[in-house]
């Protein structure tokens, strides 16, 4: 007696001809530009340090009316009060990043164009600092320009803290891949 | 591209096929098949160091494609129905209908099964694509076994139901 065909034997025969959909050309550069450790994931970080350099100018901009305020009804009070506070803040600050710049510095020894990246962006955030430590002399509403200083340290510190993620993450994947490599995935 | 981007892009290259051909089948639609794909191997390469070796890379992306679309279609709250279970003895091969006389192809196969209610097709493609059984995809949908094997039978009499009308309209056509 002939066995009769059935539904589950012709899908097993033509299994193969089941997967014959793909995905479009493009979706891989939309994953790609989602994953930490590639250059495509790198360059829209940039875009994210773009977003804090112009952050930190429209903060610098907009304590300008508030210093004038505050020049109009307590100009002198309590500045000199800051002057030790002030120090404390930036020697807190800047020994961090030092430390962060050197780490990130020799690790991306041999990735010169992220070093070139942060440089570019340290250097601008610098600017914006050295501007509001002129204001201090001025010493005029000493504690908005102090707060503009600490958004500035911690925008310089977020650059180089994801900096380090990234390098950190690219590190661990490549000794990963390195397993791949052993077992010939 | 560095070496890891290189080794993830081949990785891709390998699995993209496979996985959104899975995709493609539990959510029935091309677009959310790709947003399903993207979240895939966002998600695998992010847990790469996740990953131990107890199965091959392609039986873990494939666990975490299922979950994701499972996941995904569970959080639109579809109404995914499934029926209710039937005696073990109707799970005989010999009780399926015979497809004897339709006019078996991928293509027909293919679009029989995207009719399908969401519960079957999803049964139906665990069961006889990706080659699971009753007791894993039981597991997987949170279902009982019985369950599992009541939406397969019903899937395929439905999957052949559709065939055979398909073969009448194209007979009268004729």
């Amino acid at each position: 007696m002939e066995k009769k065909q059935s539904l589950d034997d012709f899908i097993d025969k033509n299994r193969a001809l089941f997967d014959d959909n793909a995905p479009s050309a493009e979706l891989w550069d939309r994953i790609s530009e989602q994953i930490p450790g590639n250059k495509s994931y790198w360059q829209s970080k940039s875009i994210k340090y773009s977003l804090l350099k112009i952050a930190a100018v429209v903060i610098f901009i907009s304590i300008i009316p508030a210093i004038w305020y505050s020049l109009l009804r307590s100009q002198g009070e309590q500045q000199s009060a800051l002057s030790g506070e002030i120090s404390e803040i930036s020697y807190y600050y800047e020994s961090q990043i030092e430390a962060k710049r050197m780490r990130v510095s020799q690790l991306t020894a041999d990735e010169p164009s992220i070093n070139t990246e942060v440089d570019a962006d340290l250097a601008q955030l610098e600017k914006i600092l050295s501007d509001l430590k002129e204001d201090l002399n001025d010493d005029v509403a000493n504690r908005e320009v102090v707060s503009a200083m600490i958004q500035n340290y911690r925008m310089k510190l977020d650059i180089l803290e994801q900096v380090l993620e990234y390098i950190d993450y690219d590190d661990n994947s490549s000794k990963k891949q390195d397993d791949y490599e052993e077992i010939q995935l | 591209m560095s070496g890891n981007s290189k080794a993830m892009h081949e990785l891709y290259k390998l699995y993209s096929g496979a996985m959104f051909n899975i995709c493609y089948r539990m959510m029935n639609n091309r677009v959310d098949a790709e947003d399903m794909l993207q979240e895939v191997f966002i998600e695998a390469f992010g847990k790469l160091n996740s990953f131990r070796f107890e199965s091959t890379f392609g039986a873990w992306i494939k666990r975490i494609t299922v979950n994701r679309c499972i996941n995904e279609i569970k959080r639109r709250k579809l109404p995914v129905e499934y029926m209710e279970t039937m005696p073990d003895s109707i799970y005989r091969e010999e009780n399926e209908p015979s497809v004897d006389d339709i006019e078996l192809s991928v293509e027909r196969i293919k679009h029989a099964m995207a009719l399908l209610p969401d519960g079957y097709r999803i049964v139906f493609s665990l069961y006889m694509l990706e080659g699971y059984d009753h007791e894993e995809i039981s597991s997987i949908l949170n279902i009982s076994q019985s369950t599992s094997k009541t939406q397969l039978m019903r899937a395929k009499n439905r999957i052949i139901e559709i065939l055979k009308a398909g073969q009448l309209e194209l007979t009268d056509k004729n």
